[in-house]
């Protein structure tokens, strides 16, 4: 159980990962 | 703005199709070499007397090799055109099988299969470069499709391996997958065209296009990601014995989850492309946290049911995720990004297989 649990966990630490790139693009389009 | 779009030329939409159904081709071979591994192990444990860690083993021999040769592989056959790149390296990686098949024992073997894994850590990278700059800016919904034929090769050469097993020596079985290879090798040759534009086109990119950054932490996203389904991969046959499952039920359970999968690979690509990478990476993956807790803590019956969706999300990211390799590519080369990708995804598969000695049920790509 503990084991599912952290699968969940490691996905949820995805989240602030992708919106740092959020960064990335929108930079990117302020360039264009 | 940097658009693909704007270097390519007007190419028929017989070309583009072209260019896809060969890199598809090649994913479905590639990716079923891969996987039929595991119909072959029981035959090879049985023929040489290997433990459990051995055949972990003997399988690390490929998948290391194909996943550690991607970058080098990528550099060393860059001067070579996609046509001629996909069609050596499958013919290498058949070339493998073929060594395989001959009696030359078990070191025969791991030579064999050292040569297949460095013939197939060209693919990855390879074609799907050919797919980018094929497709341009609307390479998404492509690459989406190109990652969906590496499920129809996990799902239909191993299975064609199993049933051929019973009745046919382990080693005539691995020749006819060598002879196979060297047919697909074949049939790339005269489907792929021979034009250069695609190659032109790559280094014209190269020079323009300034990098935008980034490329790090859609890596780190991507190892995560991989790491997220080996790890409930691992864990769900547990948790359905734990509900009361049967060893049926759990293979039901993993073939909802895959048929899930590979459903969400083909169509996460275009949610991708519509409502962009962030915000549809944000929702496959609080999907996927959500449908992993639901899973936990619902009966057997309802979680069976929660599996297909809970597959899609669970891989149907990894699409979105390879879809955006080629706008972050470092200098625009979208070849060595792809290939640090898929290397990079391969960690958590190769780390899993060394601790467990266990198959990933869906590999990333």
């Amino acid at each position: 159980m503990i084991g599912i649990l952290a699968s969940a966990g490691t996905a949820v630490v995805i989240v602030p990962l992708v919106l740092g790139l959020r960064t990335v693009f929108s930079s990117s389009e302020d360039s264009k | 703005m940097f658009s693909l779009q704007k270097l390519l030329p007007k190419r028929s939409t017989n070309s583009k199709r072209r260019n896809l159904f060969g890199a598809c081709l090649t994913h479905i071979l590639h990716d079923g070499y891969t996987d039929q591994l595991y119909a072959l192990l029981p035959a090879w444990q049985a023929q040489f007397g290997l433990s459990y860690m051995g055949l972990a083993v003997v399988r690390a021999l490929y998948y290391g090799t194909m996943g550690g040769l991607q970058v080098p592989a990528n550099r060393a056959t860059s001067w070579l055109k996609p046509r001629s790149a996909l069609a050596l390296s499958t013919f290498v990686a058949a070339l493998g099988f073929v060594a395989m098949a001959l009696p030359t024992g078990f070191a025969g073997l791991c030579v064999g299969l050292v040569l297949a894994g460095a013939g197939s850590s060209v693919q990855h990278p390879r074609a799907s470069d050919l797919v980018t700059h094929t497709y341009g800016s609307e390479s998404r919904g492509a690459l989406g499709i190109y990652n969906f034929a590496g499920d129809l090769g996990k799902a239909t050469l191993p299975a064609i391996v199993a049933l051929l097993l019973p009745v046919l020596p382990w080693r005539t079985v691995v020749g006819l997958m060598g002879l196979l290879g060297i047919l697909v090798a074949s049939s790339l040759l005269a489907l792929l065209p021979t034009d250069t534009s695609v190659t032109s086109i790559h280094h014209e990119i190269e020079r323009k296009r300034e990098s935008r950054g980034g490329f790090g932490v859609l890596l780190s996203i991507g190892v995560l990601d991989t790491a997220t389904r080996m790890g409930y991969l691992l864990f769900l046959p547990f948790l359905i014995h734990a509900r009361g499952g049967s060893s049926a039920t759990v293979g039901l359970g993993l073939a909802l989850v895959f048929v899930g999968g590979a459903f969400g690979k083909a169509t996460c690509g275009w949610l991708g492309q519509r409502v962009g990478v962030v915000w549809s990476v944000v929702a496959t993956e609080i999907a996927t946290a959500g449908l992993i807790v639901v899973t936990c803590f619902t009966p057997i019956t309802a979680m069976l049911g929660f599996l297909p969706f809970l597959g899609m999300v669970l891989n149907g990211t990894s699409s979105v995720l390879y879809g955006t390799v080629p706008e972050l590519a470092p200098k625009g080369n979208t070849g060595r990004a792809f290939a640090l990708f898929y290397t990079g995804s391969s960690v958590p598969v190769v780390s899993r297989q060394l601790l467990t000695g266990q198959s990933p049920i869906i590999p990333p790509g």
